[in-house]
């Protein structure tokens, strides 16, 4: 992938960025928010105070709010939940956005992430202290474990992991046009691996990458992550729609 | 007088690899000078105890030659220079190389439009040249009074002298860099006594360093897949540290808590900590990876003299802060000449001009590689090509991918030499100073051999991630260039 050197002298253009489980983009964007920031204009939606009566619809009406003070039509970058409200966002407001990326995201909740959210509500409702370690292994890889570690509870929300297991967008797709980059996670045991490629295959201008790496990337590999985005940012259309873009070997 | 394609100048990583590739590319017209009676730059000159890489093993190696069989996480240097002899030989470069041969002048014939090189076995004519002569080759020795007539043993650590037994000896080491946190622990446990005069210290990490077990070398060598998504897990990892040379404050104070936790771990006595503790932000200067650098500090046979060296009398050092210490030998630890190459000084481009003028004010060159007046003339690991986080190796394939595409540039050409065009070299220039002024090198407050001491400017490092510099520098690109006229050249496009 090549950028040119007006890219790193261009413009700042806006980009919004959409956590997933935690909320926050504190703790879901500690390395991307900082790094973007270096050639982009940043704005986090926040989810940390969403509560148990929210809907995916509710979640995409944040990404609106957020979008709307942008001086100029901003790239939105959603992770894992964060990734599936993109997706009902852009099927709502299909001019709203300039591209899309969509880390380890979802088209429907597969049986091991709704099985997943049924482990936390129940080992949270009983204070187990087995909890952080179930969250650790199911998030992270093996070949991620050096970055691994237990998750706080408060770095998950209770409301937003009960929200995943019914976050669904096969029905939106088909609305959302604008340039996607899908990043489908090798060893994504969470949002499945397969269901990341599924949306790959549901949206119409979308195209695909892949980072060896389980559900929490953003941990594992954020920096093999920054370059896809970066990529993406500056060239959205270098990969025509329905690409699989081969990873770059160091 | 012989004419070649192409004159590699230099036959360590970027030398063997430029020559690896041309070979690869079906090219045969070119010559590899080295001065020295053998080959592996850095890792032929550097051979003092304990002399080892640390950057991850299987990183700081050729993507094009991998090697599954490195012993441990962090080679020992004699491993790697034996890896860089292998490479050589396995592909076919004998032919090609110019041992014990010094490039003396190279000079830009304008009227037959190629280099003449002069060198200590006659002299040459080359269509190309690349520079592949390493930044950390030309020892720096301290300009003191008295340097030249010290009573003892005095050796730039580069040189090492082998048939000198440092038991019962009291010995000085100038310096606290990256060699001498390599060689203090080895000396300290010979020596009788062990002074280390350090200028400024150093952050210093753990080094989690370990062998690799014969099962981990079995599966590497049995699937190529293995291998090359260990070398892609190090490389994404290694890129995670330029956050902190970026500035982002949470990612430093992470690094400054693990050596400042590191120092504490390891060094008994506080007034001796307090003296090892830095007085700058971390990653300004090099940041040091080692697990028994410290801990020689607690040895009764060791003491750390926190000064510069500023003068030698007889056998006897004198610090910058008045101390005087006797030696019987002294191990100057104490870096190379990087910012200011002196091969820029035999260099002469078009007009006759000198590459140390078109560098007097810092080293500069367009995606790193080439320079206005100085047509196809390449060099590797030059200007704004080094990294603070990250391996040497990955930068260096990146520019060889850049000169063998000039180079089918050329040779698909009716004519002409390439020449970078000045305004291309001056919007590279400015975009380096802007992405480089809120980096941790200019904010810091240390003073580096990073930055040119003429002018301030980051002149040495790449100031962004590897993976950026690949994005913006893997494509050479035509527009950047005028041409000059020439014959069509002789060189064989693949």
């Amino acid at each position: 992938m090549t950028d040119s050197r007006s890219d790193f002298t261009a413009e700042r253009r806006p980009v919004v960025l959409v956590p997933g489980l935690s909320g926050a983009a504190s703790k879901d964007f500690s390395f991307l928010s900082p790094m973007l920031a270096r050639r982009h204009d940043v704005t986090v939606v926040p989810f940390d105070d969403v509560d148990a009566s929210s809907t995916l619809g509710d979640l995409a009406d944040r990404i609106h709010v957020v979008v709307e003070r942008c001086a100029q039509q901003p790239a939105v970058i959603g992770y894992s939940l964060g990734a599936v409200a993109a997706v009902a966002y852009a099927a709502a407001h299909p001019s709203g956005a300039s591209s899309l990326t969509l880390v380890a995201g979802w088209l429907t909740p597969s049986a091991k992430l709704r099985g997943f959210a049924d482990v936390w509500r129940v080992l949270h409702a009983e204070g187990s202290p087995a909890l952080p370690g179930m969250a650790m292994n199911a998030l992270f890889s093996a070949d991620g474990w050096d970055s691994a570690r237990p998750p706080l509870i408060s770095d998950v929300s209770d409301a937003l992991t009960a929200l995943s297991a019914t976050a669904d967008v096969a029905a939106l797709a088909s609305a959302v046009t604008v340039p996607v980059l899908v990043v489908g996670c090798a060893l994504d045991e969470v949002a499945t691996t397969r269901q990341s490629k599924l949306l790959f295959g549901a949206l119409a201008n979308a195209r695909y990458a892949e980072v060896h790496s389980g559900h929490a990337v953003v941990h594992e590999r954020p920096a093999e992550l920054l370059n896809l985005i970066n990529a993406f940012l500056t060239r959205p259309a270098l990969f025509p729609a329905g690409s699989l873009i081969l990873e770059e070997r160091p | 007088m012989k004419h070649v394609d192409v004159a590699v100048i230099g036959a360590g990583f970027a030398g063997i690899g430029m020559g690896i590739r041309l070979r690869r590319r079906g090219i045969r017209s070119f010559l590899i000078f080295e001065r020295a009676d053998s080959l592996g730059g850095t890792w032929r000159d550097n051979t003092y105890p304990g002399v080892a890489c640390d950057v991850p093993s299987h990183l700081y190696s050729y993507s094009f030659r991998p090697n599954a069989g490195w012993s441990a996480f962090y080679s020992p240097g004699d491993e790697i220079r034996e890896y860089l002899v292998a490479s050589a030989n396995d592909e076919g470069l004998g032919e090609h190389l110019r041992l014990g041969t010094d490039v003396l002048g190279l000079t830009w014939d304008e009227s037959a439009a190629h280099w003449l090189l002069e060198t200590s076995r006659g002299k040459h004519t080359a269509g190309a040249v690349i520079l592949a002569c390493g930044r950390l080759t030309e020892p720096r020795i301290p300009d003191v009074p008295g340097i030249g007539n010290f009573a003892g043993d005095l050796f730039h650590s580069s040189r090492w002298d082998h048939g000198l037994d440092l038991r019962d000896k009291s010995v000085v080491v100038v310096g606290s860099g990256a060699s001498a946190v390599q060689i203090v622990p080895r000396v300290a446990a010979q020596a009788s006594r062990l002074i280390v005069l350090q200028r400024s210290a150093p952050y210093v990490i753990p080094r989690a360093g370990r062998p690799y077990s014969a099962a981990e070398r079995g599966l590497l060598a049995r699937d190529a897949e293995e291998l090359a998504r260990l070398r892609s897990q190090l490389f994404w990892k290694a890129e995670e540290a330029f956050a902190q040379r970026a500035g982002n404050p949470d990612s430093l104070a992470m690094a400054r808590s693990l050596a400042l936790g590191h120092l504490a771990d390891q060094v008994r006595d506080p007034h001796t900590r307090h003296r090892l503790t830095p007085s700058y932000e971390i990653g300004c200067k090099r940041v040091l990876i080692s697990s028994d650098y410290y801990p020689t500090f607690n040895q009764d046979n060791v003491m750390l003299e926190p000064s510069a060296l500023a003068a030698v009398e007889g056998n006897t050092l004198v610090a910058a802060n008045g101390a005087r210490h006797s030696a019987d030998v002294v191990v100057l630890a104490t870096g190379f000449h990087a910012a200011e190459q002196p091969y820029a000084r035999i260099i002469r481009g078009i007009d006759g001009r000198l590459l140390s003028e078109h560098w007097a004010g810092g080293m500069t060159a367009h995606a790193s590689t080439v320079m206005n007046g100085f047509p196809n003339l390449f060099v590797i690991n030059g200007p704004n090509a080094g990294l603070g986080h990250n391996s040497a190796i990955y930068m260096i394939e990146t520019q060889i991918e850049y000169i063998l595409a000039a180079l089918r540039h050329w040779a698909n050409l009716d004519g002409g030499v390439l020449n970078v065009r000045a305004q291309a070299e001056g919007d590279y220039i400015r975009m380096i100073d802007d992405m480089a002024s809120s980096t941790v090198w200019m904010t810091g407050g240390c003073e580096t051999w990073y930055r040119d001491a003429r002018n301030g400017r980051l002149s040495l490092l790449w100031p962004g991630f590897a993976h950026e510099f690949r994005a913006l520098n893997a494509e050479f690109l035509p527009e950047d260039f005028e041409l000059l006229p020439c014959a069509r050249p002789r060189i064989r496009a693949r």
